[in-house]
């Protein structure tokens, strides 16, 4: 009886130890770094694909030796919901004792899994929520380095101003603007985006709605916007509800140049489900396509890497939008960040986050690596970041904007 | 407001009152007669539209033709499910039921994400987006009114499929068994009637005319693994309005709903529409609590049920 009991305790005792001794041991010789994304849930589609940059990102600098002889392992946690961000954020940092996360996605998940990182002091980078409430709490250990809604929204603004108005033969202020927004906290936040902009420009806006992206029927407001005749519609919408609404309005004759965003009109689904209709429409935001001949000599060589490894395992796709930023942001953190700090002590990636300053096509993607100091109404926000302005063309998303690295022309 | 647009609006809240009732009258039955809330039934609705995504993507066959496949194979899942999830929770206390529905509708949902991505899949049929053109109306003074081909099929099928199954519990045999099983399960079991069978049909039944709504809302909308999220809520919603258990009522209910909405989200604004046909919902309920059609204590017996 004790006997087995010794040796029952003996096992487990071993068994035990051999778990956290590998752990330990591993701990030693690799940065272990935490990522949160949505990898089921309503955003996964999404989640995953950014993850697949982060991922890749990781591949290529283990490849290339790691960092400072080092190499990368990620400690993945998934997030379908803000509560579960949270809580994972929470295990990685208590049992995993993980002190630099790469994160989130979606703006709401983003908006939880930070709020458990900064209360801990551990470094988070946001690669995809673009929401402007992520940098507007004056957090410290946060750092995005996409662009921001607010960003983006000026960049959609401003391009109408220059490019669209021309193009439709018009004045700027002449224009019949409509805006419409999902009332979650992508769509909201875009759409404050915009109306400042707009404002700012002194455009005339005859229609400004929201709505939930979660509506099986949106002729209610499609009828309002067909009354207003707007000339160009700015949609904040994702996925599913921009091909409801396009569906529907054209059933309902609505007709009208729609520029939304890459969470929308700029998915891939969207010309699947629209096929000839998808022609034409806009979308800010993410770059759906870079042309790398014009980026710098090193960002032009990872970018083409990325693209390359990317096809390789996605059937010779090429990368979703939301793969470039996955992979931007952990390139930053991977190629300028953890080296210059040389550790993952977070005080120490934060000194060394702050102390960058590379020049836009000098970071990567066609960015560059400039965070807004603490203080600042967007701390943490990378200011070299910069939206880009898509198009569908003959079934495929072309980028128009901006001229530097646009693959076509605006039609 | 002018009388085309008025016109454009009901017809628009009525048709999508039409898909609304459709997806509904499985769950009321379910509902009615078991006293089982099916928080999983958003879930075989998904399951039915990605089977006829499936059909078309593979074999290229149109929805409407994919219902003959789809509607048999939801009534074998819907027995499958019976058999392995629920039969076991019938009498069992009310939470049993719902951690085992609630359960059953996260696993469908993250096997169908595991096996078939997050990916949002459509089917675009050639004639589903040029809308049928009614009118112009000289002499009533109303212009064109447009109407979506798949939108009108659906609710005409939506009608058409609630009368013959009012019908069939009207009449049939098994149509009375299951309403004496709904109305008083101890005397029906005294009166020889093996429930145990009869609950099983019902279920099928139920996820059977889910799988119709599917199919025929295919056309009409995007597929993912959380599609049912989109619709469940508004199901329960006209469930209870309608009366639990009432067939009319899922309709009536469904189409009260869906012209709330319209009028709503063009009258007042778009994200407003929930909260009001919520408002409707509670102002409706503290007068009538069984619903617009269910019997009186209708309520009350799913309730006794449960607790004993």
């Amino acid at each position: 009886m004790r006997k087995t009991f010794i040796v029952k305790f003996l096992i487990a005792f071993l068994f035990v130890f051999f778990l956290t001794g590998q752990v330990v041991f591993a701990g030693e010789n690799v940065w272990r770094i935490g990522t949160i994304y949505p990898l089921t849930g309503p955003n996964a589609k999404n989640g995953i694909k950014n993850f697949d940059g982060v991922k890749i990102a990781t591949e290529m600098i283990n490849e290339a030796g790691g960092v400072l002889g080092k190499k990368v392992v990620l400690v993945s946690a998934d997030a379908p919901d803000p509560q579960a961000a949270a809580s994972e954020a929470n295990r990685l940092i208590t049992n995993e004792r993980i002190t630099a996360i790469i994160g989130t996605q979606s703006s709401s998940l983003s908006m939880a899994a930070t709020v458990v990182a900064e209360k801990n002091k551990v470094f988070y980078i946001e690669t995809e929520g673009v929401s402007g409430l992520i940098t507007a709490r004056g957090f410290k250990y946060l750092f995005r380095t996409t662009f921001s809604g607010g960003m983006m929204a000026t960049q959609m603004v401003d391009y109408i101003a220059e490019f669209l108005a021309p193009k439709l033969g018009k004045n700027a202020k002449d224009l019949r603007l409509a805006i419409i927004h999902e009332d979650g906290g992508f769509g909201t936040s875009t759409g404050k985006g915009l109306q400042a902009r707009v404002k700012a420009l002194g455009l005339n806006v005859v229609s400004s709605k929201s709505y939930s992206a979660k509506s099986a029927d949106l002729s209610g407001l499609i009828l309002k916007l067909k009354q207003a005749k707007p000339d160009i519609l700015l949609a904040a919408q994702y996925i599913n509800d921009s091909i409801l609404f396009h569906r529907q309005a054209k059933e309902l004759r609505f007709k009208t140049l729609v520029f939304g965003t890459t969470a929308g009109q700029g998915n891939p689904d969207f010309v699947k489900a629209l096929g000839k209709d998808a022609d034409g429409v806009l979308a800010g935001g993410i770059p759906a396509e870079i042309s790398i001949k014009r980026l710098g000599a090193q960002p032009n060589k990872d970018a083409a890497e990325f693209i390359q490894r990317y096809k390789k395992t996605h059937r010779g796709e090429y990368p979703n939008p939301t793969s470039f930023v996955g992979f931007g942001g952990a390139w930053i953190f991977y190629k300028f960040i953890l080296p210059n700090a040389g550790t993952l002590v977070p005080d120490k990636l934060r000194a060394a986050a702050l102390s960058l300053d590379i020049k836009p096509g000098h970071g990567a993607l066609n960015w560059g690596v400039k965070f807004a100091k603490p203080g600042a109404r967007n701390a943490g926000q990378n200011l070299y970041a910069s939206a880009g302005i898509n198009q569908w063309q003959d079934g495929h998303l072309k980028l128009i904007y901006p001229r530097e690295i646009a693959t076509a022309d605006l039609r | 407001m002018d009388l085309s647009l008025f016109v454009q609006l009901l017809i628009s809240g009525i048709l999508i009152g039409g898909i609304y009732a459709l997806a509904s009258i499985g769950l009321t039955l379910i509902f009615g007669v078991m006293k089982i809330v099916n928080f999983a039934h958003g879930e075989f609705l998904m399951l039915a539209m990605y089977l006829t995504f499936w059909l078309f993507h593979y074999f290229g066959l149109d929805p409407y033709l994919s219902i003959f496949i789809v509607t048999p194979l939801l009534f074998m899942i819907g027995i499958v499910t019976y058999q392995l999830f629920i039969r076991k929770t019938i009498g069992a206390p009310i939470l049993t039921q719902i951690f085992v529905t609630l359960g059953l509708s996260m696993v469908i949902q993250n096997l169908v994400l595991l096996f078939w991505s997050a990916d949002f899949r459509t089917v675009s049929l050639g004639y589903a987006s040029t809308p049928i053109v009614f009118g112009p109306y000289q002499s009533l003074n109303v212009g064109e009114i447009l109407v979506n081909p798949p939108r009108l099929i659906a609710f005409v099928l939506a009608i058409s499929l609630s009368l013959v199954f009012y019908l069939f519990l009207k009449y049939s045999y098994t149509g009375k068994v299951i309403r004496a099983t709904s109305q008083d399960r101890s005397a029906a079991l005294l009166m020889g009637i093996n429930i145990e069978k009869f609950y099983r049909l019902t279920f099928a039944i139920g996820i059977l005319l889910v799988g119709i709504a599917g199919a025929l809302m295919m056309p009409i909308y995007t597929v993912h693994p959380f599609v049912g999220f989109d619709f469940v809520l508004v199901m329960f919603v006209i469930v209870v309005l309608g009366g639990m258990g009432s067939i009319v009522g899922a309709m009536i209910g469904g189409i009260f709903i869906g012209i709330v909405e319209i009028f709503s989200s063009f009258l007042i604004s778009p994200d407003s529409k929930q909260a009001i046909y919520f408002l409707v919902f509670i102002a409706v309920l503290v007068i009538r609590p069984s619903g617009l059609f269910g019997l009186k204590g209708e309520e009350e017996l799913a309730h006794i049920e449960t607790i004993d």
